[in-house]
């Protein structure tokens, strides 16, 4: 791929898709909502280098955030997943899988409890910005080696570390044989993407109900994040019955999984639990089956709908 | 466009941690505590006595707290000595009438200015434990060791009364250089609480022997809930009490845990908070499952398990 000289004015991976009069999509077993948990389990390093930002916003070594963060794999991550495992939900983990060098005792019970594992890069401080198209190779082969190694599992999915994708990122993944990717928000159901080669899908991920941004930056309280869970949860099961739609949880254990939230937590997977419509599915399983049975449905109303319009290609 | 090879080179990457300060521990793994209390819940509330300097300045950060108007900022400096002068009486007025106890984290030039305020938090049994000179002097990496070194040493000089010379350090906004955990065991603490990675204490290994990292609060501190995040008082205690629910729950006499809770005069001590936290005092205070103490009796306590090998550092 050449080196782009300009800026791009949208990102030019998907087209226009309304929401009204799509394939309908009916999740296995005639579930109407397709609900996941992506924990992501991160290790911040203490001293990263610098090649585009700093990842700390105190002067090395910002002994806060990063012994807030450690919290999630020392203490949050076990009673986040004994929440998890009450109530049957298998995590998608999206892992800085230089955890599993460092924590494997970690992967070990994410693989016990058969959990998916996907890439969430090298380390959360070691960003794809800047990064040359052989560089961003290098990131897919050591995640998919490693992943291998610890777990025995393919890489399918792909979530880029602090969503630090570039302009070239999906195009480099669908050419790797990854399944599906995360870093885009467009969107409630899966979607095709427009790549060169290969076949890339888009999974509805969350920035929006993400403990991360409702925690840290909307400030909520736990009773106010389950609200919001619970009414996102109500609107996506009641539409699924239209369409299948997809709900993703992000969770990260240095929050969830502290003692004042984990309450929170569990109101919100009994809430989902008491719904016979919801396939409680892994990230894996959801991209596998769109495309098994909806990616060429959709492809066809994409081409349909957007006959005349203004093509955008990556 | 490139990030270089440098970038791709992972020198930590290995088993355990990415530093040498202390060892990797699971908290699930690690061996019962029990306190001496016999109650599966020790309450550790440590109330930071800050004082704000008016012209402490921005570098290398504001903490929360700090001036952030034009010089001179007399609206933030006031209402952080209202907490030296006013909200530190209520809350040690709550905490006695709850039969509490707390551990005092000053910084010494609070003790210099307001010798009559250290003789108070000493006359109500409190811990007084350091907490740096003041808000001003922050422990960062752009400190040369000898500048810190002083501050580490005249700090708990400033704070002893009689022969109750400090064991227990809190830097000013949880900020460390990476030279504070060493500097602060050579000047002879036995604790320190900067680290917001665990719930349980756990060793520190410095050049000048060990030290006792003590789980403080973060999260669940009065400058974090309500002055930075500005979630209502009912949102702050309702924490609280879900924390000891959780807490309670994966706890037994023999397997203790800790909650803690940090407080600060200038935020709780407020005439229109204090009634909710002389409510929620009184209700932990009255708890079977609750033991109030300070953290250098945690500290001690766990040292002194440690060391015969009873507990996981």
């Amino acid at each position: 791929m050449n080196e782009r000289k300009t800026t791009l004015r949208d990102p030019g991976h998907y087209r226009y898709l309304p929401y009204r009069n799509r394939p309908k999509i009916v999740w296995p077993g005639g579930k109407q909502l397709a609900f996941w948990v992506a924990p992501n389990i991160e290790h911040y390093e203490l001293e990263p280098p610098v090649a585009t930002r700093s990842p700390w916003p105190r002067p090395y070594p910002d002994v806060l955030n990063y012994s807030h963060r450690q919290h999630g794999n020392r203490v949050g991550f076990h009673r986040m997943a004994d929440v998890m495992a009450k109530y049957q939900v298998r995590g998608s983990v999206s892992l800085n899988v230089a955890l599993c060098d460092h924590f494997p005792e970690i992967i070990e019970r994410c693989n016990k409890l058969g959990w998916e594992l996907f890439s969430h890069g090298i380390y959360n401080t070691r960003y794809m910005y800047a990064m040359s198209d052989d560089e961003q190779r290098e990131v897919v082969r050591d995640v998919r080696d490693t992943i291998l190694k610890y777990s025995g599992q393919r890489l399918d999915g792909w979530l880029s570390p602090a969503i630090s994708n570039i302009e070239s990122t999906q195009q480099i993944l669908a050419e790797e044989g990854i399944l599906y990717t995360l870093d885009f928000q467009h969107d409630d159901q899966p979607t095709p993407f427009n790549v060169r080669k290969g076949r890339l899908v888009s999974i509805p991920y969350s920035v929006e109900v993400n403990d991360v941004p409702l925690y840290l930056q909307r400030n909520m309280s736990p009773d106010d994040y389950a609200e919001t869970l619970i009414a996102q949860f109500d609107q996506l099961y009641a539409e699924g019955a239209v369409s299948g739609t997809v709900m993703c949880m992000p969770l990260h254990p240095f929050l969830t999984g502290q003692p004042h939230r984990i309450a929170a937590f569990e109101r919100v997977l009994a809430h989902v639990s008491a719904h016979e419509g919801v396939w409680k599915a892994t990230g894996r399983e959801i991209a596998q089956y769109f495309i098994d049975n909806y990616y060429d449905a959709f492809l066809a109303f994409e081409d349909k709908v957007n006959a005349g319009n203004l093509e955008t290609v990556a | 466009m490139s990030v270089g090879s440098a970038y791709f080179d992972y020198p930590w990457r290995r088993k355990g941690l990415d530093h040498d300060l202390f060892s990797m521990r699971y908290l699930v793994d690690s061996k019962p505590v029990n306190w001496p209390g016999g109650k599966p819940v020790a309450l550790w509330v440590s109330v930071d006595i800050d004082w704000f300097p008016l012209d402490m300045g921005s570098k290398p950060f504001v903490p929360p707290g700090g001036m952030v108007k034009a010089y001179p900022d007399v609206w933030n400096y006031t209402a952080r000595d209202y907490g030296n002068r006013i909200g530190i009486y209520r809350l040690l007025d709550v905490m006695t009438a709850a039969g509490a106890t707390a551990t005092a984290f000053i910084n010494g030039e609070v003790a210099r200015r307001y010798p009559l305020l250290l003789d108070a938090v000493g006359e109500a049994g409190w811990e007084i434990a350091a907490h740096g000179l003041d808000m001003g002097h922050l422990h960062h990496s752009g400190l040369d060791r000898e500048t810190e070194r002083k501050l580490v040493v005249e700090t708990p000089a400033m704070l002893t009364r009689g022969k109750n010379r400090p064991v227990g350090w809190h830097s000013p906004a949880y900020g460390e250089s990476f030279a504070t955990p060493e500097l602060v065991a050579e000047a002879g603490f036995s604790y320190i609480a900067d680290w917001v990675n665990d719930e349980m204490p756990y060793r520190i290994d410095t050049k000048a022997g060990p030290l006792v990292s003590m789980p403080i609060a973060y999260e669940l501190s009065d400058k974090r809930i309500l002055f930075e995040q500005n979630q209502r008082l009912d949102e702050f205690t309702s924490q609280i009490r879900a924390a000891l629910t959780t807490l309670k729950a994966e706890s037994t006499p023999e397997d203790g845990r800790i909650l803690a809770i940090s407080l600060s005069p200038w935020v709780t001590g407020q005439p229109y908070r204090i009634a909710a936290w002389r409510e929620l005092m009184t209700e932990l205070m009255a708890d079977e499952a609750v033991w109030c103490a300070t953290g250098c009796e945690l500290a001690a306590h766990w040292r002194k398990l440690a060391e015969a090998g009873a507990a996981t550092p």
